[in-house]
């Protein structure tokens, strides 16, 4: 393996760029032609409760296709972390499993992503249902530009049909889930937009776990704020995942290693590699994989 | 793209790690040669020269710790600076190894006229430890992962040796209890060159973790 990545730098040094598109692309090709598959049915293999299942996800924005032939189990109850760089897919691909995309029309999946037995991209699919089942949260914090108070209540009113007293229950047992209730308890009628930017995210952590749902996608959800904040997101994230399951696109390869269970990579809109995550830091099958983890591209 | 920061970090730690093998290697050479000439000046010098060793092992391991703080490097490099930080540690043993061996071979050359028996077996000994450190060491360098297995069969040579020795010392001992000193220094000798095969060794199961990330020790590696 060594001598082998010396022959790459080598050629790198004889011809610099051209020859290191040639190597990525070709194994990338050679990855998902021939082993990937197998490989990865291995580790699918291992996961025997998976909340999401997705089999041959092909998406398209117009006429440019950006994801190929995904394939992946998602395991109930654990963090999903997906890496890749910019481009490759991995918001795409998360935005499918609760068919956010289908707001804009040039945008199209085929494929199966199976949820609860029943394929999320048949045309039947409630989206009321599945969006309360299936929550997301972005990479900018989205509170609602209402109080803090209703931009819970706000979803929570949409999806059941509760009392005064039981609604605030439910605000309050959501926000302190997501441990913003003791700063947020005296001021539950200022703006959302009032809030520190970590303090959003919590909100809108918030309003996204106060409906219940089953899984929870992050998308980026600490690339806007700082250190300390993100570290409480993480912190929550921990908690969280007693409970839902999480998948996180996120771009800080320390968070994936340091929050999540598995990790898939993705490359050129195509699932490269999906491991436990611990394998994927200290040992990817993979060139492509160990190339991108250690910076030797972006 | 490459991360020019880490890649120079682990070029230099390469460098270093590189310079402490051959000053160890040189010192085992040097111990050898003292055995065989019973050189007296060449046993206060690797004794003095270890200090050398002593320092570098400081020097590495603190790089490993500034490359771990400062890049968190993954995969190949984390398995890099790991192995690292496991070799810097077996070669300033070896080194000490090295200085205790000096030592005993002070008390040999004080024993002189008790010279024979045993010590043919303590040459072959020795001969057989310079292979397996050069070995172990060349294939850290090279990242052979062939060569460190088929290092890790050699260790058996040099155990096989130690237990020929330590039967013929305390024969020995039993003969001539007046040579006690001598013999208890042949003895100690060899038993210091048992351990070096042992660090060897280490360095071995080190590369093969460094190269496939697989952790062979405790295992039958000889398999493989």
């Amino acid at each position: 393996m060594i001598s082998e990545k010396l022959e790459f730098k080598n050629n790198l040094v004889d011809d610099n760029t051209i020859v290191e598109e040639k190597y990525f692309h070709n194994d990338c090709e050679k990855i998902v032609n021939n082993s990937a598959i197998t490989a990865a049915d291995c580790f699918y293999n291992s996961i025997s409760d998976s909340v999401i299942s997705v089999r041959n996800l092909n998406f398209s924005y117009g006429d440019k296709q950006t994801l190929f032939d995904n394939h992946i189990d998602i395991k109930r109850k654990s963090v999903t972390a997906i890496i890749g760089p910019s481009g490759c897919g991995k918001s795409t691909h998360l935005r499918t499993y609760n068919r956010i995309f289908d707001l804009y029309k040039e945008q199209k999946a085929d494929g199966e992503i199976i949820f609860e037995g029943q394929n999320i991209l048949d045309k039947k699919t409630d989206l009321m249902a599945l969006r309360q089942k299936i929550g997301m949260i972005f990479q900018k914090p989205t509170p609602f530009p209402m109080s803090i108070f209703e931009n819970i209540a706000f979803s929570l009113k949409l999806h059941y049909k509760l009392k005064r007293s039981e609604l605030h229950d439910r605000v309050e047992d959501a926000l302190k889930r997501v441990g913003l209730w003791d700063e947020v308890k005296d001021k539950l009628k200022k703006s959302g937009n009032s809030l520190s930017g970590g303090q959003q995210q919590r909100l809108c952590i918030a309003r996204a776990i106060a409906v219940e749902p089953e899984v929870l996608l992050m998308d980026e959800p600490t690339s806007a704020i700082d250190p300390v904040a993100t570290l409480k997101i993480e912190n929550l994230i921990e908690e969280l995942v007693k409970k839902y399951t999480i998948v996180i696109v996120t771009h800080n390869m320390q968070q994936a290693a340091r929050i999540a269970d598995n990790t898939a990579f993705f490359y050129e809109g195509k699932i490269v590699e999906y491991d436990r995550t611990e394998k994927i830091f200290t040992c990817p099958k993979y060139k492509l994989t160990e190339e991108y983890i250690t910076g030797r591209f972006s | 793209m490459v991360n020019i920061h880490l890649n120079r970090e682990v070029e230099k730690l390469k460098q270093l790690l590189l310079n402490q093998s051959l000053l160890v290697e040189k010192a085992l050479d040097k111990t050898l040669k003292s055995f065989l000439e019973c050189d007296l000046d060449l046993t206060n010098q690797i004794i003095v020269e270890d200090r050398k060793i002593d320092f570098r092992e400081i020097e590495i391991e603190e790089e490993c710790l500034k490359v771990l703080a400062l890049h968190q490097p993954v995969a190949g490099d984390l398995r890099y600076v790991m192995t690292c930080l496991k070799v810097n540690n077996d070669l300033e043993r070896v080194g000490d190894l090295c200085c205790n061996i000096a030592c005993q071979c002070q008390e040999i050359i004080k024993h002189q006229s008790a010279r024979n028996g045993c010590s043919k077996n303590l040459e072959l000994m020795f001969s057989e430890a310079v292979q397996i450190l050069n070995n172990s060491l060349e294939s850290l360098v090279s990242a052979d992962k062939e060569l460190a297995i088929q290092t890790l069969k050699n260790d058996d040579i040099i155990d096989n040796l130690y237990s020929k020795i330590n039967k013929k010392v305390i024969e020995k001992i039993e003969c001539k209890p007046e040579e006690v000193r001598y013999y208890l220094a042949l003895e100690t000798i060899a038993r210091h060159l048992e351990r070096i095969g042992d660090y060897a060794t280490n360095i071995c199961e080190d590369v093969i973790y460094m190269i496939n990330g697989e952790i062979c020790r405790h295992k039958n590696c000889h398999e493989k």
